[in-house]
């Protein structure tokens, strides 16, 4: 029987270290409203898929399977719902909220074609810049 | 330095390239009328201009409407369009040049040879071949 008790650490299960060593059954945190919403802030916060997996400590492939649309819209995600919360706050009296969602409402809609808006001016550039020929 | 193909005529400030007949001539109007009315669109004027079987002159008129759409955004110091501009000049390189234009598409020789088959995004062969 060796003196000195327990080795720190002996018997815990190693960690794999990255998602690519997890074996694909490895058991999967289970998928809510919570780690949606992480994945998606992880993407508006640039991470990259597999830092993501890493992270959550999700295999990477579950990953995209399970939160396709968090991957592919989570800039939208995040700011839809940072939206909300600042209307939510500017309905409460927040007058910085406010003032925010206002200067927001004002910009031109990114959908819209800016070329009715600006359309003389965007054509007028970019036969400028055919002119130039190397542009 | 590579040599300009030489204008024919001008359309809505666009210079249609020299050697086309008259029927292509039509076409490559129609195009430029498509691509002036897609602007402001980015992701449509990028499908446009990596879209070989359109014309090369409406394929630089929307290369030329994006960089003036980034042109603006810089200014204006908004976010520029999300646009790949190495791949956009890599893509369009040698449509208005008269060395590297092709002999026998209305393409240029330094995109890869057209896919074998019908795919509708190859370039357009011409009736009659170039001859130098």
């Amino acid at each position: 029987m060796p003196r000195g008790g327990k080795r720190p650490g002996a018997g815990r299960p190693k960690k794999p270290a990255t998602s690519a060593q997890r074996a694909p059954s490895d058991p999967m945190p289970q998928v809510n409203a919570d780690l949606r919403e992480r994945v998606a802030l992880c993407v508006a916060g640039g991470m990259t898929v597999a830092a993501i997996a890493d992270a959550l400590g999700v295999p990477e492939e579950r990953l995209r399977a399970e939160f396709g649309r968090e991957l592919e819209h989570g800039h939208a995600i995040v700011r839809a719902d940072q939206l909300a919360a600042l209307a939510a706050a500017a309905k409460g009296g927040n007058t910085a909220a406010a003032k925010t969602l206002i200067a927001l409402a004002s910009k031109p809609d990114p959908e819209q074609p800016r070329a009715h808006q600006q359309g003389g001016d965007i054509a007028a550039r970019a036969l400028r810049i055919l002119e130039g020929g190397k542009k | 330095m590579t040599e300009q193909i030489p204008i024919v005529e001008t359309y809505r400030g666009v210079g249609l390239h020299d050697q086309q007949e008259d029927e292509r001539l039509a076409v490559v109007r129609a195009d430029i009328d498509t691509v002036f009315d897609l602007a402001g669109r980015i992701d449509a004027l990028v499908d446009w201009l990596a879209n070989r079987s359109k014309s090369p002159e409406s394929r630089l008129l929307a290369k030329a409407l994006i960089l003036a759409e980034v042109e603006v955004a810089t200014e204006a110091r908004r976010t520029r369009p999300d646009v790949d501009l190495p791949w956009l000049f890599a893509v369009t390189a040698g449509l208005e040049s008269v060395r590297w234009r092709s002999r026998t598409h209305y393409d240029t020789i330094l995109m890869p040879r057209p896919a074998p088959g019908n795919d509708q995004r190859n370039p357009v062969r011409r009736p009659v071949p170039l001859v130098d």
